[in-house]
């Protein structure tokens, strides 16, 4: 089960790929006509991926995953447009993770970005749990702001995972903070069913 | 009503009321649908409901059917007012793009076999119609043969 949100303003395409979505992924998609009103919506939920035209009326696809980035928010996003330009793809290609997929796609098309696109999730999750598990346990002045801030993209990359909660517990107890560190603890306690922990080097679950 | 999920890719070009109403069919059983029309008016007339891509252009020329990645799809249906279109798109379809199903629309009766000699399924209203007619007329005679005995 993977949670998405669908950027179109061109009705017939958003039908089509919340339908192509929901029949490959067994979930069911959310829905924006605009950049602005996906904006909204990413400002109260949380998503593992999303999907963006790149000409939209209003503000425009680039600008949309921009302003998405600047609210920290790093949900891998697929470009889907007719019409990209080789500069539009160069001016995106920073604010990753990203992928194009061109108008029109057959069924396979988008099941092999949005696979790849989540993999990507993954695998850059499971890099910067290695990076924030290194700046917590070094001891040089600054490591735990840096270790603070890998955190949050964490969040922003897995909202349902326990294991930047688990980070997090820790490092508040290294900064001495006991009482938000055992709200984390709990937190992550409460989403990690298992109870696996994280450093057992097992495979973390992308949903 | 069946599900196909998507898995099969179709070409329609011309968005008249026969294209029209039959990619949004095509779309609601299930099939991935691309509609072609050159004129962008007419896609305005698409029902709400529809799910699926259009694309604007003249489909006789070969960038519009690859815009439309024709190559990749599964069957392609001609449905444009014109005869002459209809042959060319269709011919293009199979011989350079390869799509493997291609069933076109016949306006004039009299050009059945051309189209049939290159392997193309036709649809013709015509004979549709006097098929459907006959049809008809058989029906109602074996009810009244049926009363006789």
């Amino acid at each position: 089960m993977i949670d998405v949100l669908v950027v179109d303003d061109e009705r017939h395409v958003r039908t089509l790929l919340i339908k192509m979505i929901s029949n490959l992924f067994e979930c069911s998609p959310k829905e924006a006509d605009s950049a602005e009103e996906a904006l909204k919506i990413c400002d109260k939920e949380r998503f593992d991926l999303i999907t963006a035209d790149i000409k939209l009326s209003g503000m425009d696809g680039i600008e949309f995953i921009k302003r998405l980035r600047l609210r920290g928010i790093f949900t891998p996003v697929l470009i889907i447009s007719a019409y990209a330009t080789p500069e539009d793809i160069a001016e995106v290609c920073r604010y990753g993770p990203i992928d194009f997929l061109a108008k029109p796609f057959t069924q396979d098309e988008l099941r092999k970005k949005v696979k790849g696109l989540l993999d990507l999730k993954k695998d850059t999750f499971e890099k910067y749990l290695r990076e924030a598990e290194g700046f917590i346990h070094s001891n040089l002045s600054g490591d735990l702001d840096k270790a603070e801030q890998i955190i949050r993209i964490m969040f922003s990359l897995m909202p349902s995972s326990p294991i930047p909660h688990y980070l997090m517990a820790e490092l508040l107890e290294k900064r001495g903070n006991k009482e938000l560190a055992q709200r984390h603890l709990s937190a992550a306690k409460a989403l990690d069913v298992e109870q696996r922990g994280y450093r057992r080097g097992e495979e973390i679950d992308t949903d | 009503m069946t599900r196909i999920n998507y898995q099969f890719y179709v070409v329609v070009v011309g968005c008249g009321k026969i294209g029209l109403e039959l990619a949004t069919r095509l779309s609601s059983i299930g099939f991935n649908v691309t509609l072609i029309d050159k004129n962008p008016e007419s896609f305005e007339k698409l029902p709400e409901d529809y799910g699926g891509f259009t694309v604007i252009g003249d489909a006789t020329e070969r960038e519009i059917l690859e815009r439309a990645k024709a190559g990749k799809a599964d069957l392609l249906i001609v449905t444009t007012e014109d005869d002459a279109t209809n042959y060319f798109v269709s011919v293009v379809g199979a011989k350079i793009f390869g799509i493997p199903n291609i069933i076109s629309l016949v306006n004039n009766r009299e050009n059945i076999p051309l189209f049939e000699r290159t392997g193309i399924k036709v649809i013709s209203p015509v004979s549709l119609a006097i098929e459907s007619f006959e049809h008809s007329i058989l029906e109602g005679v074996e009810q009244v043969a049926g009363g006789i005995k």
